[in-house]
């Protein structure tokens, strides 16, 4: 057995863990409580910007009044022609012709709001509409027009909380991110698995670096990566018939999390198309499911989004979620932009609940990113990717990527000291 | 001040007389005059007032400024939108009678720079034709003038208007009678001209029923064109249309100013006086079709309710007006505001205006009215709610110059009651406020008029066209809003906002405006006529043009309500089934207009029995010159005499070809959409010509012409049918003997035999051509379509998938077929056009088949989502004859909650419960929030017996034949039923819940209550949890989908969504996939918390 490094570890997801389950609620509980937040956030830093002599105002203190420069604070709601609608889903009409779904819906012709508690105003200006999504809290430098229009001539994100400094340790400490497992197609790469599982347990002849890795987060997808056949049906949900392939996966796969949890700690998230709930937080895997893999203290089964520190170092990931509804409602262009642009909007998830299935929280937002991550990662992403973010007062955030196991046969090995990160490929072509 | 009289005297003039729609329907002359008369009399009395002068408080409200006008040195151009007639005194220079009183036409318009124009037409009088007796000559015109007038004068019933003159003058002149063909030998015909247009129906009368000259009789003499409307006179003669530009050329105009003599009446910006002989009528083509920017405001009221109690005006104040005005052409509205009862918060882009007391709120938004000065009134139901609402609570308030809404200063806006009745709409009891000037257009009347819907609340027909959802607030919350603050005032204003939008947006997506106004000009009818009119007077109006050209004079009609019927269009029998082959369809184009030019059929043309023999000797008209229909009835040929109904026909078809060729190569989006309005009027009045002809209570009945259309049309599809049978044969070389399945009013369905679309459109295209040389120019069979696969249920029963070309489809066609039906639930919709698309794109029959028992096995296992099983109708009245389930159920929520329980008025949603064998349908309807609430199960069978039934058999009998009953109905997949338990009810009292295992659903054990799987299961515990799971995420995106689009709908993300309305699509959806939510969570949380 390779002799492993200890790390401190804290799981910090308790903010995502749902005490008890109301959906009596609605959704403007939770905007209400992010726009409160953000602005308490937002205001120091508008006024540190933009100084004090542009006052910060309500929408309704916008009494119809023409060439009122300011400063406005509000949530972003993009009114977007090809957004998905159930209500065009069924319409009479569109049944006889059905549209495919559209990949993406951005469009020029998007209608950009800026909305506080009690008004929205349209916004024009020097923005890039395009850029940006439904949920972003932000705070507006310009004034109005007789049109009604708000015209912007500056904006400003929160930019995430303040970050901890990573104490300068000299030693190697590599946390392993993997996603995309898709245990249901595995028979298509399970060499791959093998190795990767060799490679875990340091049994790869020239691995020195087995003895480094301190922990392996599974970020979701693991059982399966795309929906089940959806057959259309005049009922709101029809329970299907359970697949017994899916069953035998999620057997399957307790086996190797078991095998793996013997090398080193491992944090299993659910993932978009795995067996548990929909809405993020998505609620960590139940026990029964890995009967195995439950029996060892270094096996755990985790929330979606998920928090933790590793020593000092602030680990914050999703499956990745956040980024392709994203991509699907802007024109960013590569899902490592748009993890930058969450990171850099100060929300893991700023599209939740608009097109993004969230729990309707009543009390808070736990998506806002209070504190500044050191690795900041999305799971399932086509390709690997990855950059180190610089963000303002020395804040620096590794951003990663991580490709999905399936399609790319990778894992992404980032090193908690140096944050530096790089991909690890098991395809057996590669040999 | 009420009654004002002028020092002379006589009145200022008073407001037109409604357009009574009635004038449709012939009434006997007495009764009709004593209503005039008693019109007349209520008029003077509610009518006239002192108006308040115009205000000036808004740059952005009014109008921009008008030019100084010299009438010496300019034309004056404007659109003309209303035309009007009052009666008003003779002004010195001008023609006509002058002596007053003289009715004045008044023309109410837009110049291009966006000035309102009032234009006072002066000297046209009204008159009428009787027969001319023989032994009356020249020289008895004099006499009978002034013996008419005498008698006129002494029958006035009260002379308030010092008439002096009633019978202007008396003319001997020649026409020809427009009712059959007498030879072209002009009849002599006495043109009497009165003073005044009620006097026409008077003297018709009189001479009818008195001895006026005693040496010659008039009583037995047929009277013409006494029952023309005199707005319509004057447009007939002097070629105004509606909608058209007027010329007023200098030199031949006047204006008004405060200076002039006479003063001005209107609050128009410009007000002219004319002779009618001395403007020019464009005719609205090229240049002269375009469209001044007029503006349409668009408003809606909201009202303080008191618990369970429609509003009252008498008692309910009015909180909220919201305001819209657009100018026609833009895009956007310029004006937003709304008025609102106490402060509010202000609203990004629209004015707020908050007033302390309802009576100064009532009083600025009339002021606000007549500063706006708009030329259209739209809303939603405005006619029948909004506006009677805001007068009648204004008079109960005493608020001083609310009713001056009109363009004439002196005119109050008065409601009046009156009776519609038309073919596309039924008999309906409507409402109608007088604005002279402005053109009420309200929203709700253009839908009841032009299309067929399940639903004609906003809320659906905003559904409909927009597929948009309207937020809606029920009447309850809207006092508590009210009641509240600034900002919850504020809410309410963005909802009244909106709700004064959505109008706009509907009239431009439907076109409405730019329709109604090019139809107005094809047919020269006033703007209003369209909406407050039956279809007749617009072919009327075409045919007195037509006639006027040609010296034809049309007589009056009584209605006798012929007891004889023609034989109306029938069909070739249906050969039922489903047709897997291509099925080719050839259409007559415009079958009755050609018929009706290709036969020359008219009321100039036609030989009316009795006379054929006097014809061939007096004018020489031989036998081949006369032609015989199949309805046996004689026409002269065309070269005898061209008819006026085909010439009608021809130039509107000839028009029409002209503005779709414009439409091509115009690029301006408005002028696209106005030369497309225009081709559509054209096509529309064409296709209306039969008709006119064929209603038996109308202006001029003619069952000749309508029975020899249907006849020549039967002919013609029987002859299409032979020709194709006998000539696609096997023995003349083609692929199989064709066969024609089914034949419609004017189209054949050919089934050639043949595997492929080319082929089918091939032989489709050879043959209407070949059956095309077979008739008259210019009647043509056209091939057009294709349906691939066709179901052929019965008689206009039908669904196929439509090709125009062979690649790809262009729409699934379907007639009388129950998916629009308003009284089915979404289930018969939605499982209808299911079917179809399985039979028609993926022609898989038995996948259909199979799709209709899985539903049939939902619905009787409680599968099938509530939302699709609601019923719902309006709360019209509380007496029906029979009992309804929807008046029943209104009774019983009172009774839970009168506060929410729905009204007058208010559509009432329902569905059918389980209940006692034999217990009557409308004792089982149930409130759906109650039901699911309450799981209070549903009476599957009612749905499957009662609403399901008919309609699925019809569509699958052709299919399956005398099986489709015990296949769809009595299968295997009836078997099983599923009941849910109910909380309420007798026995739930008595029921103890006990725990089942999730996965077997037996009874727990003993020392297993606990748990949540029986030993039997337990070893399958993952694979339990994860079915569980699976079914709780797929709810969870069902919820999040449903809630978020609420959200998105009420246009705010951090306010709660509070709307009601019960129409939505997913209103049912959103409440129930909560509470199956917590049922589900409620199952997965019995595995124990994910503790690791």
């Amino acid at each position: 057995m390779t002799n492993r490094l200890e790390t401190k570890y804290e799981n910090l997801s308790s903010i995502f863990r749902l005490k008890g389950h109301d959906y009596q609620k609605q959704f403007f509980h939770l905007y209400a409580h992010r726009l409160a937040e953000m602005t308490r956030l937002l205001t120091p830093l508008a006024q540190k910007k933009w100084g004090n002599k542009e006052p910060i105002k309500k929408l309704c203190e916008l009494r119809g009044e023409q060439d009122v420069h300011c400063i406005l604070i509000g949530t972003i709601f993009k009114h977007q022609a090809h957004k998905p609608s159930i209500l065009r889903d069924i319409s009479e009409e569109n049944q006889l012709a059905p549209q495919p779904p559209r990949q993406n819906y951005s469009d020029p012709e998007d209608k950009i709001v800026l909305e506080d508690e009690l008004q929205r105003v349209r916004l024009q200006g020097k923005l890039n509409g395009q850029l940006l999504a439904t949920g972003v809290v932000c705070a507006a430098l310009g004034g109005t027009d007789s049109d009604g229009f708000f015209n912007v001539e500056d904006i400003l994100f929160y930019e995430s909380g303040p970050q901890k400094p990573l104490a300068p340790i000299k030693r190697s400490r590599l946390l392993v991110l993997a996603s995309g497992l898709d245990q249901l197609q595995a028979h298509k790469f399970v060499e791959a698995l093998n190795l990767f599982q060799y490679w875990l347990a340091g049994s790869l002849g020239n691995n020195k670096e087995a003895g480094s890795m301190v922990r392996l987060i599974v970020a979701g997808n693991s059982v399966r990566a795309s929906a089940m056949a959806h057959v259309p049906t005049l009922q709101v949900a029809r329970t299907q018939a359970n697949a017994n392939d899916t069953v035998q996966a999620v057997s399957q796969l307790d086996q190797w999390f078991a095998s793996w949890a013997r090398s080193l700690p491992v944090d299993i998230m659910p993932g978009p198309y795995d067996p548990a709930n929909f809405m993020l937080p998505q609620q960590p895997f139940h026990k029964c499911m890995f009967p195995q893999a439950a029996q060892l203290a270094t096996f755990q089964a985790v929330t979606n989004p998920y928090s933790c520190r590793l020593d000092e170092a602030l680990v914050v990931g999703t499956s990745g979620q956040n980024v392709s509804d994203l991509l699907r409602s802007t024109s960013l262009d590569s899902a490592l932009e748009a993890l930058r642009c969450t990171l850099t909007w100060g929300h893991v998830a700023p599209t939740a609940p608009d097109t993004l299935a969230c729990y309707p929280y009543i009390e808070s937002d736990p998506f806002i990113l209070r504190e500044c991550p050191h690795v900041y990662y999305a799971g399932n992403c086509e390709s690997f990717a990855t950059e180190l973010h610089e963000g303002s007062e020395g804040k620096r955030t590794r951003l990663v990527c991580v490709p999905s196991f399936s399609k790319t046969q990778s894992v992404a090995v980032v090193d908690l000291d140096t944050l530096d990160c790089r991909m690890v490929n098991f395809s057996v072509d590669a040999e | 001040m009420d009654g004002k009289r002028k020092f002379n005297g006589t009145s200022n003039g008073h407001a037109k007389k409604p357009r009574n729609p009635d004038d449709d329907e012939e009434m006997g002359f007495e009764a009709e005059l004593a209503a005039f008369e008693n019109s007349e009399d209520m008029d003077q009395t509610l009518l006239m007032g002192d108006g308040p002068e115009n205000q000036t408080t808004s740059e952005r409200w009014s109008r921009p400024p008008p030019p100084e006008l010299d009438p010496s040195k300019h034309n004056l151009e404007f659109q003309q939108l209303d035309v009007e007639n009052y009666l008003g005194q003779p002004l010195p220079g001008m023609p006509g009678a002058q002596i007053g009183p003289v009715p004045v036409v008044r023309m109410f318009g837009v110049t291009m720079e966006g000035n309102s124009v009032c234009c006072h037409v002066h000297g046209f009088c009204p008159y009428f034709y009787i027969e001319a007796p023989s032994q009356f000559e020249e020289h008895h015109c004099e006499k009978l003038q002034k013996a008419l007038d005498q008698k006129v004068i002494a029958d006035i019933r009260n002379n308030k208007d010092n008439v002096q003159e009633a019978v202007l003058m008396v003319e001997l002149v020649e026409k020809l009678n427009i009712h059959g063909y007498n030879g072209d030998k002009k009849q002599r015909y006495i043109k009497i001209s009165v003073t005044l247009p009620r006097f026409v129906a008077a003297a018709s009368r009189l001479l009818k029923k008195e001895v006026i000259m005693s040496e010659i009789d008039f009583q037995d003499c047929r009277a013409f064109e006494n029952n023309i409307d005199f707005d319509i006179r004057f447009m007939v003669d002097t070629d105004v249309v509606g909608c058209n530009w007027i010329e007023l050329p200098m030199g031949h105009w006047r204006i008004r100013n405060s200076h002039s003599k006479p003063l001005p009446e209107s609050r128009c910006q410009i007000e002219v006086d004319v002779a009618f002989d001395r403007f020019i009528s464009h005719e609205p083509e090229g240049e002269w079709s375009k469209v001044a920017p007029f503006r349409i405001l668009s408003f809606d009221i909201e009202c303080a309710g008191r618990k369970g109690i429609f509003p009252e005006a008498k008692i309910d104040p009015v909180i909220q007006i919201a305001n819209m005005v657009i100018r026609q052409g833009e895009r956007e509205p310029f004006i937003r505001n709304v008025f609102t009862l106490n402060e509010c918060a202000p609203i990004i882009g629209s004015q707020v205006l908050c007033h302390d007391k309802e009576t100064q709120m009532l009083d600025k938004w009339s002021a606000f009215v007549r500063e706006v000065d708009p030329d259209i009134l739209t809303g939603y139901n405005i006619n029948n709610f909004d506006f009677p609402y805001l007068l009648n609570r204004a008079a109960h308030l005493k608020v001083r110059n609310f009713e001056y809404l009109g363009r004439i200063k002196n005119i109050r806006s008065v409601i009046k009651e009156q009776m519609l009745q038309s073919k596309q709409m039924g008999r309906r009891e409507n409402q109608y406020v007088n604005f002279e000037g402005r053109v009420p257009f309200d929203l709700l009347f253009v839908l009841l008029r032009d299309y067929k819907l399940r639903s004609y609340t906003l809320n659906a027909v905003s559904y409909h066209f927009l597929q948009e959802q309207k937020e809606d607030v029920h009447h309850s919350i809207i006092t508590d809003l009210q009641n509240g603050d600034e900002q919850t005032r504020r809410r309410l204003a963005m909802y009244c906002l909106k709700d004064a939008y959505l109008p706009l947006r509907l009239l431009e997506k439907l076109m409405a405006i730019v329709n109604y106004m090019e139809m107005a000009r094809v047919t020269g009818v006033p703007l209003e006529s369209l909406l407050t009119r039956g279809q007749q007077i617009k072919v009327l109006s075409q045919l007195l043009r037509k006639a006027k050209t040609k010296g034809f004079i049309m007589p009056s009609y009584t209605s006798q309500g012929s007891d004889e019927q023609y034989e109306g269009a029938t069909v070739i029998e249906p050969k039922r089934g489903y047709y897997a082959d291509p099925i080719s369809t050839l259409d007559f184009a415009s079958l009755y207009p050609s018929i009706m030019m290709a036969h020359n059929l008219c009321y100039t043309t036609l030989v009316l029995g009795g006379t054929r023999e006097k014809l061939r000797q007096q004018e020489n008209l031989q036998d081949d010159q006369v032609e015989r229909t199949p309805a046996n009835n004689y026409f002269v040929k065309s070269e005898v005499r061209r008819g006026l109904l085909p010439e009608i026909l021809e130039s509107l078809l000839a028009a029409r070809k002209r503005a779709k060729n414009d439409l091509k190569v115009e690029t301006d989006p408005f002028k696209r959409k106005v030369l497309d309005g225009r081709q559509l009027a054209l096509k529309i009045s064409a296709n209306s010509v039969y008709g006119f002809t064929g209603a038996q209570v109308g202006k001029l009945p003619c069952l000749e012409i309508s029975g020899s259309v249907t006849a020549y049309g039967r002919t013609m599809i029987e002859m299409t049918k032979n020709e194709v049978e006998s000539h696609y044969t096997q023995a003349n070389g083609y692929e199989n003997n064709a066969v024609v399945i089914y034949g419609d009013t004017d189209s054949v369905m050919v089934n050639f035999g043949v595997k492929t679309l080319e082929r089918s459109m091939e032989l489709g295209r050879e043959a209407a051509e070949l059956v095309s040389s077979k008739f008259v120019h210019p009647i043509k069979l056209e091939f057009e379509k294709v349906y691939y696969p066709y179901l052929l249920i019965n008689k206009k029963r039908y669904a196929g998938l439509y090709f125009t070309r062979p690649d790809t489809y262009d729409k699934m066609d379907c007639k009388g077929i129950e998916t629009v039906r308003r009284d089915n639930s979404p289930l018969v919709a939605n499982l209808m056009n299911s079917c179809l698309q399985k039979l028609l794109i993926e022609r898989d029959p038995d996948g259909a088949v199979a799709y209709v028992k899985q539903v049939i096995a939902d619905l009787l296992c409680n599968r099938i989502d509530i939302s699709h099983l609601v019923i719902t109708k309006e709360l019209a009245k509380t007496d029906y004859a029979a009992k309804q389930a929807h008046v029943e159920l209104a009774a019983k929520m009172k009774k839970r909650d009168p506060g929410t329980a729905p009204k007058l008025g208010d559509r009432v949603p329902y569905v059918i419960c389980a209940a006692a064998k034999n217990t009557p349908a409308y004792q089982k309807a149930e409130d759906p929030l109650y039901v699911l609430e309450n799981s209070v199960p549903i009476d599957a069978t009612y749905y499957l017996e009662q609403q399901l039934s008919k309609p699925l058999l019809r569509i699958f009998e052709p299919i399956l034949g005398d099986n489709a009953e015990s296949i769809l109905l009595k299968g295997e997949h009836t078997r099983t039923r599923t009941v849910v338990t109910s909380k309420v009810g007798g026995l739930a009292g008595f029921m103890t819940k006990k725990t089942s295992c999730l996965g077997c659903k037996s009874l727990m054990p003993k020392g297993y209550e606990q748990a949540c799987l029986c030993p039997h299961c337990e070893p399958r515990m993952s694979e339990l949890y994860q079915k569980e799971v699976g079914a709780k995420r797929e709810l969870e995106e069902t919820f999040s989908r449903l809630w978020t689009e609420c959200q998105r709908c009420q246009e705010s993300l951090h306010e709660e969504v509070i709307c009601s309305n019960r129409d939505c699509p997913i209103f049912y959806m959103r409440q129930k996939v909560r509470m199956d939510l917590d049922n589900q969570e409620k199952r997965v949380l019995r595995f124990g918390l994910a503790e690791w």
